[in-house]
């Protein structure tokens, strides 16, 4: 009975196109966040990440701590991370002073340090639909979905799905990513979204709003994911709309050459 | 359609083996995991839809969208569309190749065979990105320009790849057996 059903062409074509839609409904993201597909796949790219790791950079670690620069290179990694760190709070700082000088603010708000997981990106996924990366942090080390990521230039995008070993990152410039923001010499309340390129979008800018090339944009702290003041990146162009502008941002962390990230996991 | 040609393509689909199926899946699998890295948009040849719409149109309908699920499905993990979209347009295009080839003369040539193929990857191409964006809520604009390259592009590969599949089908038994 199947087997004549199965050699129908129609029969077949309306199975196959229901078994597509079905994996794309179960693909759509809830709220919360991640789907079992994600969580499968992460599962299945983890060993291959690893064995990647483990056969072409043991072979290059090898070469390059100890045939070419014995142990220098060890040590060079240790002190890039702690810059990382060490510039990730010092925005921090710079933000909190920033906030302190709005008198009205400073009085209200009181300084909020978080909690960082320092972390090393083993693998870049670039796709024309997506851009995000595998980091060596799971949830052993207190990671967890909407996590915010940073490196020391400024946010590098959130956490969307975690296994014990390692986490998917969504960077900021994936055209589906983006986050509240704020702009530093007026204060207005805006978004910041990917576009796939470099550069980021600032939507809902008035035509009204006094906007200057260069002017710093940092994170608004109303997305529920980014904690305030984190910087972006600056104004590079400006176009006017009919009721927004049109404004680029170039993003300060350099997405070619993301090496050693900090995942945000909790206030201190 | 005359006869003669209607036996030669019977002889294509007989001779279209489960291990040249394999063949071109990993080399379909190869190129888009390569090219999706390190070509721009404009740049991208759909090596699936080329191999999907040949093996479409060498064989039966329902081997061309079983094809086409298969290969859709791995071009979405390898590009990064939701799961199911590429899979979804692709089986239609491996089913409507067969039905074409049916319709059409099986041994279309030259600029007709092109422009089929471009006309397939720009359709596929749109449906593929609105499908894309609606699903994800994402409210940019489709770059329909550079879809039409990537199209005109991929018309072009395809014409020159089945020409040199073609020649290896006129000697099958050194290629398939």
């Amino acid at each position: 009975m199947l087997q004549t059903y199965l050699k129908k062409p129609p029969f077949v074509l309306t199975l196959l196109l229901l078994f597509n839609f079905f994996l794309l409904s179960v693909q759509i993201r809830s709220d919360e966040g991640e789907s079992l597909l994600t969580q499968t796949g992460l599962a299945v790219i983890t060993p291959l990440v690893y064995l990647e790791q483990a056969v072409f950079g043991s072979a290059t670690a090898l070469v390059r701590d100890y045939l070419f620069l014995f142990n220098l290179n060890e040590e060079n990694r240790r002190l890039a991370e702690e810059n990382v760190r060490l510039k990730a709070e010092l925005h921090q700082l710079r933000g909190m002073k920033n906030l302190a000088e709005r008198v009205y603010l400073s009085a209200l708000t009181a300084p909020v340090l978080f909690e960082f997981v320092p972390g090393s990106v083993i693998h870049r996924n670039l796709r024309y639909f997506s851009d995000t990366m595998i980091v060596n942090l799971g949830t052993m080390s207190g990671i967890a979905p909407n996590q915010p990521v940073i490196t020391g230039e400024g946010i590098a995008g959130r956490v969307i799905a975690a296994n014990i070993l390692v986490s998917e990152v969504e960077l900021i410039i994936d055209p589906l990513a983006s986050a509240g923001a704020l702009l530093e010499d007026s204060r207005q309340q805006c978004v910041v979204r990917g576009t796939g390129t470099s550069l980021l979008s600032l939507d809902f800018v008035s035509v009204s709003e006094p906007v200057r090339i260069g002017e710093i944009v940092y994170t608004s702290g109303t997305d529920g994911i980014y904690p305030k003041d984190l910087p972006i990146g600056k104004i590079v162009s400006k176009k006017t709309g009919r009721v927004y502008q049109e404004i680029e941002v170039e993003p300060f962390t350099d997405f070619t050459r993301l090496e050693e990230v900090l995942v945000l996991i909790g206030k201190q | 359609m005359n006869p003669q040609e209607s036996s030669h393509n019977r002889i294509y689909r007989s001779r279209l083996k489960i291990s040249f199926v394999a063949v071109i899946y990993l080399l379909s699998i190869l190129f888009d995991f390569l090219q999706s890295r390190y070509l721009p948009l404009y740049l991208n040849l759909d090596w699936t839809l080329i191999f999907v719409f040949y093996i479409g149109w060498s064989t039966d309908a329902v081997k061309g969208a079983a094809t086409g699920t298969v290969f859709g499905i791995t071009q979405d993990f390898l590009l990064g569309t939701l799961l199911g979209i590429n899979g979804g347009v692709k089986t239609l295009i491996g089913y409507s190749a067969s039905y074409l080839s049916n319709v059409l003369n099986p041994d279309l040539e030259g600029i007709l065979r092109f422009c089929l193929v471009a006309g397939v990857t720009f359709i596929n191409n749109l449906l593929v990105f609105k499908s894309q964006y609606m699903l994800s809520g994402f409210a940019g604009e489709i770059p329909v320009l550079t879809l039409l390259a990537s199209s005109l592009i991929t018309g072009i590969a395809a014409d020159l790849l089945f020409r040199i599949l073609d020649r290896i089908h006129t000697s099958p038994k050194k290629f398939l057996d």
